[in-house]
């Protein structure tokens, strides 16, 4: 209603019946994909990525792009296995990790916003200091951090619901709430549109935007803590790709670059097509190698089939 | 009505942009309860006098009194605290926020400090537009609507903040009639009420149905000032322009030749349909028509730019199907846009390399460029159309906004067209630069070019054109010889007046 | 810096400029030299005839990728699947020939998938309007996993003599790679500077809807600028194949940073229309030498992605800052 992009019936997103049609394949073609325990799995596989592709969508939505938050979340994972070891309480070592990751986001967010460089070569250069920060501090090995809390969250349940799922959701909640009635939301929208107009109406668009990434930051810290905690130990490659999963995800999703369409309600749908993809793909045996090329082909596919839907739907200028 | 002291002063304001001295000097004050009408052609300065005042911009030198005391301001936003509230035509909104996002962007009614409270946000602008005799749905978002509701949305912002001086600039350009009425209605109610109105306009008609009092700009000086009613339409035109109407339109016409353009019932995806229009060597051809009429869109059908869906196209009796720029430049038609920053210069660019763009093919046709050569072709030109600037490597970016028309017209008249499509040839360009274009457009018809001009400002279509079409919502709805034409009947069908169920625009 | 190259005069620096005007150009090769001096402190053998050569050598596979991406950038957009494409030729030549097809057409054949992978990219970027990084990072992808599925996680070498000449041979004293590299320099310092495709390049980038309406045909050029990417991408990775005689996926995977770095440190604007070969030499030939000189100070090979990272950042900020001095 008051979301700036409309979600009603009438315009069912494509990837909807991606997903559909996905759902189906597998169910015919692998056995064991329908199963409740399966569908679980893909939930708790979601859940990082949800967690981590919420951060991308707002960051996508001011008109930036944050290519380092796959490597901040292994990077969060390493400092909280890092502060496990040694010997700090658990909960502290959690809360390192997340902060960690807030302060990544925070320096990227400063050199976007203050330094003005292009948000592409800002987080990625940020995504190489953070790699050979991460590969320093870990002599390239992973951490290990086996403790009880960490296999609470992974495996533990909390109202029927498991626990990763659970966080995401409550995640996507705050964030939504944010999104639609705060100040917060409402910059990152206006970022995107018409920052001028934002800054003549008196609003900081500098602390705006840093707020954005280290915002985004924070989410990938909370999601390295999940993915740190299924594997009991932090490992600086962990996130390595997921940021393209979490891009992908909040375009297939709908949100697009230029129009400030879009939001994290839509995001939900592309990580649910990546989730039940990169699960059906497993599920059905397929090997590890086929599958970089195979979702790279799908995840391209459904955002040229997204965007060839809307512009046909759409009276745009065709050249 | 008039208080005894002025509540807005500006004194001695100057302001320069790169390559532009865009106001010197200038003094201006408003009293409260009163309509000053600041007029002046394009680049007079009085756009930017109006941003100055409302916080927008801040001037080089001189300054700004407010109730007796100088005050600084950074930005609207401060401005409109201290009251005073400015609407001009790039607007501060955020197109794809919805209506009331944008009305109270950064003054959001809250909930406990930090949740917007989004039930009386709509209902605010609901009340707001409701003033203004406007009534939409304020959930959708902005950009879903034309531009005079976006105009209504940002006067609306304006308004919630309740402001003693209101600057208006140019409100009227994207209104109806009626949109006008209503307007001007809300406008003398704000006069009774004491606020001190800023109305910028170059409509004369309006300034003497709404003015209390006028100020005249020319080439960023104070031209004159005094009551509305001192002065008459022909005097206001004379300061503005300082010259007489046969030099600001030179016509030396030849009678005219082949026919150039032929279109037949052309309809133009996303744009005008069913256009019957006809264009021959040696004569101008001027489209009139209120902005969002399907002018634009028509000179982008004829380009290659937008699609053709139906209808036919010749040129020079060939049928034509455009397909793109390329296609079309080959074909010797030429187009300068609308907006000669956005697409008809590289800004970045130097005059020789913004000079040679489009014709590069031509001069090398081995595909090696030689630079000695782009520099004789960009200097002949400088030299011909009398550009100024230092040196053909300068950016096209400090060039002075006739110059840099000038720029792109070289560039077209490079590739030697026979058919030349013109969009706003003058739009922000001082007085002198506009005679000269114009002496050059003159010029070029009586060499058989054949120049289809686009065209806002209506003296210069009925000053430069040998047939006048008029366009309405996206139909031709007129077509004059030169010595059929009028302001009147002209201005009465842009208007859409006298026309068969006319269903309000936007 | 094209813009100086072009007047090929004193007037290409424009009336009334001040030492901030001067100072973006002549940063780059000033940093170079400063670079040079430092190394030499380090390692008394560094104005050696073997060491430089030894440097032009290393420096050779990234100006070759860093080449096709400056053409990229210049249309303000960006090649992120180079160093799949790298890999994805690299494994692919290898693997012709391994497999008995003569070194000549197993050549060929992998720049032509490496010209039609770029292709792939421009079709993406242009018919489908997608965002140039996420395109070339989809396609990334795509290249890599193509890579893996053919080595199915194994190292291929052992490759036959005349193949690894183009690696490590000479005529007379210069290294076969570094005439390779040379070749392609010139070749599309030539292209860009003296063309009229090379001139519309610069224009779209500049202003891709200027350009447009001045006729230019924009598909024609992306699709060929992307290509040309993809080309040297390939290039790139049989060089890299021919040199260490050995293929695997991922081969290419620090190239992708490093190309660009090299790119935007040689003066060439992200946003497109700026820059020139001859900056991106000097970028690529900074970044090699500051490889060398952490190899000499002993530096783990952990550190190098930190410092490449922190480099690009600095370096662009400092593009950053000086176009604004010079506005």
């Amino acid at each position: 209603m008051k979301k700036p992009a409309n979600l009603n019936l009438a315009t069912v997103p494509p990837v909807i019946w991606i997903v559909l049609a996905l759902f189906a394949l597998y169910s015919f073609l692998a056995s064991g994909f329908f199963s409740i325990g399966n569908l679980w799995n893909i939930a708790v596989q979601a859940a990082p990525l949800l967690i981590l592709a919420i951060g991308a969508t707002m960051v996508i939505l001011t008109e930036g792009i944050d290519l380092s938050c796959g490597i901040v979340l292994g990077f969060a994972g390493v400092g909280s296995a890092l502060l496990v070891q040694w010997g700090f309480s658990v909960w502290l070592a959690i809360l390192g990790g997340v902060l960690l990751g807030g302060i990544c986001g925070l320096i990227n967010g400063v050199l976007v916003a203050v330094f003005r460089l292009p948000p592409f070569i800002a987080t990625l250069g940020m995504a190489s200091v953070i790699t050979g920060a991460g590969l320093i501090s870990t002599e390239g090995t992973s951490i290990a951090a086996r403790i009880e809390v960490f296999d609470y969250i992974s495996n533990g349940a909390l109202f029927g619901l498991k626990v990763p799922v659970l966080i995401a959701l409550v995640i996507f909640g705050v964030a939504w709430f944010m999104m639609r009635l705060t100040a917060f939301g409402r910059n990152i929208y206006a970022l995107g549109g018409n920052s001028e107009a934002l800054r003549l109406s008196g609003a900081n668009v500098t602390a705006a935007l840093i707020q954005t990434y280290a915002v985004a930051g924070l989410l990938a810290g909370i999601a390295g803590i999940l993915v740190a905690s299924r594997t009991a130990s932090g490992h600086i490659a962990a996130g390595v790709g997921w940021d393209f999963d979490a891009i992908a995800a909040t375009i297939i999703g709908g949100t697009s670059f230029e129009e400030g369409k879009g939001g994290i309600a839509y995001t939900v749908l592309g990580v649910i097509l990546i989730a039940v993809l990169r699960n059906g793909l497993n599920v059905a045996g397929v090997p590890n190698m086929y599958q970089f090329a195979l979702i790279g082909t799908v995840v391209l596919g459904a955002i040229i089939f997204d965007i060839s839907v809307r512009r046909l739907s759409g009276a745009e200028e065709s050249r | 009505m008039l208080n005894h002291a002025p509540i807005l002063q500006a004194r001695g304001i100057s302001k320069e942009f790169p390559g532009v001295r865009a106001l010197e000097n200038v003094d201006f004050d408003v009293y409260p309860g009163e309509v000053h009408a600041l007029i002046g052609e394009n680049g007079a300065g009085k756009s930017t006098l109006g941003k100055i005042l409302m916080g927008a911009y801040r001037q080089d030198s001189g300054e700004i009194v407010l109730e007796g005391k100088p005050v600084r301001i950074e930005r609207p936003s401060e401005a409109l605290r201290r009251g005073i509230g400015g609407v001009h035509q790039e607007f501060m909104l955020v197109p794809w926020l919805n209506v009331a996002q944008n009305i109270f962007l950064n003054r959001e009614p809250r909930r406990w400090g930090i949740v917007v409270d989004h039930r009386r946000m709509h209902e605010e602008s609901r009340k707001l537009l409701a003033s203004l005799d406007v009534h939409i749905d304020t959930r959708q978002p902005l950009k879903s609507f034309g531009t005079a509701l976006q105009q209504m949305v940002e006067l609306s912002k304006v308004m919630a903040a309740h402001p003693r001086i209101l600057i208006l600039d140019e409100p009227t350009a994207v209104l109806t009639e009626r949109e006008v009425e209503c307007l001007f209605r809300r406008i003398r109610e704000m006069r009774a009420q004491g606020i001190a109105i800023i109305f910028i306009s170059h409509r004369l008609q309006e300034i003497r149905e709404i003015g209390d009092r006028v100020t005249v700009l020319r080439d960023g000086k104070n031209a004159a000032t005094g009551l509305a009613q001192d002065f008459s339409n022909d005097d206001l035109v004379q300061i503005m322009v300082g010259r007489s109407i046969a030099q600001m339109y030179p016509r030396n016409r030849r009678p005219p030749g082949q026919e150039a353009l032929r279109l037949t019932g052309v309809s133009v995806r996303g744009g005008p349909k069913n256009v019957d229009l006809s264009v021959r060597t040696g004569e101008i051809v001027g489209i009139a028509g209120l902005v969002g009429s399907g002018r634009t869109e028509l000179a982008q059908a004829v380009f290659g730019i937008r699609q053709i869906e139906r209808g036919e196209m010749a040129l020079f009796g060939d049928t034509v199907t455009p397909r793109s720029p390329a296609q079309m430049v080959r074909k010797e038609v030429g187009l300068i846009p609308e907006d000669r920053k956005l697409f008809g210069l590289t800004l970045k660019f130097s005059v020789a390399r913004n000079v040679v763009m489009a014709s590069l093919r031509l001069h090398f046709p081995r595909l090696l460029v030689s630079y000695s050569k782009v520099r004789r072709l960009a200097e002949r030109f400088v030299k011909e159309l009398r550009i100024v600037t230092p040196s053909v490597n300068r950016p096209v970016r400090y060039l002075s906004g006739g110059n840099q028309q000038k720029v792109v017209l070289a560039k077209w008249l490079d590739t030697q067209p026979k058919l030349l499509i013109v969009d706003e040839p003058t739009r922000g360009i001082d007085v002198g630069a506009k005679v000269e274009i114009h002496t050059l457009m003159d010029n070029l018809v009586q060499q058989d070019l054949a120049i289809l001009m686009i065209s806002s400002d209506l003296p210069e279509v009925l000053g430069m054109s040998d047939v006048v079409y008029v366009m309405y919502q996206g139909k031709v709805v007129g077509r004059f010889e030169h010595s059929e034409a009028t302001q009147e009947k002209i201005a009465a069908l842009m208007l859409g007046v006298g026309l068969p169920a006319a269903a309000e625009a936007t | 810096m094209a813009e100086i190259a072009e007047s090929a005069a004193p007037a290409g620096l424009w009336s009334g400029g001040g030492w901030k005007r001067l100072i973006g150009p002549a940063l780059r090769p000033l940093g170079l030299l400063a670079l040079c001096v430092a190394l030499s402190v380090l390692n008394e053998n560094f104005f050696t005839l073997k060491n430089i050569i030894s440097v032009l050598r290393q420096s050779t596979i990234l100006l070759v990728v860093a080449i096709g991406m400056n053409l990229v950038i210049l249309t303000a957009g960006i090649d992120l699947s180079v160093g799949g494409v790298m890999a994805l030729v690299g494994c692919l030549t290898a693997r012709l020939i391994v497999g008995g097809t003569a070194i000549v057409p197993a050549i060929a054949c992998g720049l032509a998938v490496g010209a039609l992978f770029g292709l792939a990219n421009g079709a993406l970027v242009r018919v489908f309007r997608l965002p140039p990084f996420v395109a070339t990072y989809g396609m990334m992808w795509i290249a890599n996993g193509l890579a893996m599925i053919l080595m199915q996680g194994k190292i291929i070498f052992g490759l036959p003599d005349p193949f690894l000449w183009l690696g490590s041979g000479y005529l007379s004293i210069i290294p076969i790679p570094v005439i390779i590299a040379a070749i392609v320099a010139v070749a599309f310092h030539f292209y860009l500077v003296k063309t009229i495709s090379g001139k519309e390049i610069y224009a779209l980038g500049a202003n891709r809807e200027a350009a447009r309406y001045s006729g230019i045909n924009t598909t024609k050029t992306l699709l060929l600028v992307y290509s040309l990417s993809g080309l040297t991408a390939a290039i790139a990775g049989i060089m890299m194949t021919a040199r260490l005689d050995a293929a695997q996926e991922g081969m290419g995977e620090p190239f992708m940073l490093q190309a660009i770095a090299a790119v935007v440190m040689g003066g060439s604007s992200l946003m497109g229309g700026e820059g020139g070969i001859p900056g991106t030499v000097i970028g690529a030939l900074i970044l090699t030498l500051v490889v060398n000189g952490l190899n000499l100070m002993g530096v783990s090979s952990m550190v190098h992605p930190l410092v490449t990272g922190g480099v690009i950042v600095t370096a662009v900020f400092f593009d950053v800052v000086t176009r604004k001095w010079s506005d």
